[in-house]
């Protein structure tokens, strides 16, 4: 298992594939697995025991681009599309999933600095791992 | 180059013209210029990237030094030099130009002096200003 730089990764829109910002960062997922306590007053051994949960969530992705207003702001109007993460490695690893944005922090417009944005996405169901 | 490109926005400009007549200079001032005159020099300069690679984006300061025979004198070209270009947004460079999305001073101003090495030597103020320049670049093609 090699280390890499995130040079060449990319996030694309399946059906807003217009919008295509220049991104800095690609953060995810972020997925969460519950575990449920088994405990009680006879549990033995001084450690508390807990089941894993059934369902895992997907969690978010989080990404950070250049700002440009000409470019058009997210599609935060869209209920939900087919999002793919495309990782550097040699064979293209991808992770496919249904998601929906959930979050969008606008630039800070200020001088001596580019603009820059941060965006945040659900994911809605299962991810599709592709080595 | 970026500090060829803000040369040439000064040299265009009628105001610097009728101070200094020209002498504008990037890099270097040549051999033998009399009188008053500007020199530009690129100090360190970046390019942004993304996952991408290059965004087509450059930042870069340059310094910007005015000399002339008086403190004072060298000061108001100066500040020529700051009306002409502070805040400027555009195209710049007589040729290749650049598109400059922002030009601002950075820090203040700072004279310094210089000891006349003899009877020849017309040199003896300068004020030196720096200026942030963010502007657009190509994109490599990796060919």
């Amino acid at each position: 298992m090699a280390a890499k730089t995130g040079l060449g990764c990319t996030l694309i829109f399946t059906t807003t594939s217009a919008w295509t910002p220049q991104y800095l960062s690609i953060s995810g997922p972020q997925i969460g697995i519950d575990f449920l306590e088994t405990s009680h007053l006879g549990t033995t051994g001084g450690f508390k025991t807990f089941v894993r949960n059934d369902l895992v969530d997907g969690g978010e992705y989080t990404a950070e681009f250049f700002w440009d207003a000409a470019g058009g702001y997210p599609p935060f109007t869209v209920i939900s599309e087919t999002i793919t993460v495309t990782n550097n490695d040699t064979g293209a690893a991808t992770e496919a999933f249904t998601g929906s944005i959930s979050g969008f922090d606008g630039p800070t417009r200020t001088v001596g600095s580019l603009q820059m944005a941060t965006l945040t996405i659900k994911v809605l169901g299962a991810i599709t791992f592709t080595a | 180059m970026i500090e060829q490109s803000i040369r040439d926005l000064l040299r265009v400009s009628v105001t610097v013209r009728n101070r200094v007549d020209g002498h504008v200079f990037a890099g270097n001032i040549p051999h033998g210029v009399q009188g008053e005159c500007v020199l530009l020099q690129d100090i360190t300069s970046e390019n942004f990237a993304g996952l991408a690679g290059e965004i087509g984006k450059a930042a870069a300061i340059v310094q910007v030094t005015c000399y002339a025979e008086r403190s004072h004198e060298a000061f108001s070209l100066a500040e020529v030099v700051r009306n002409r270009i502070s805040g400027y947004r555009g195209s710049a460079g007589a040729i290749d130009p650049v598109i400059i999305d922002s030009c601002l001073p950075i820090g203040g101003g700072g004279s310094g002096q210089e000891t006349a090495v003899d009877s020849s030597d017309r040199w003896l103020h300068s004020y030196t200003r720096d200026y942030e320049v963010f502007f657009e670049t190509s994109v490599p093609t990796l060919t």
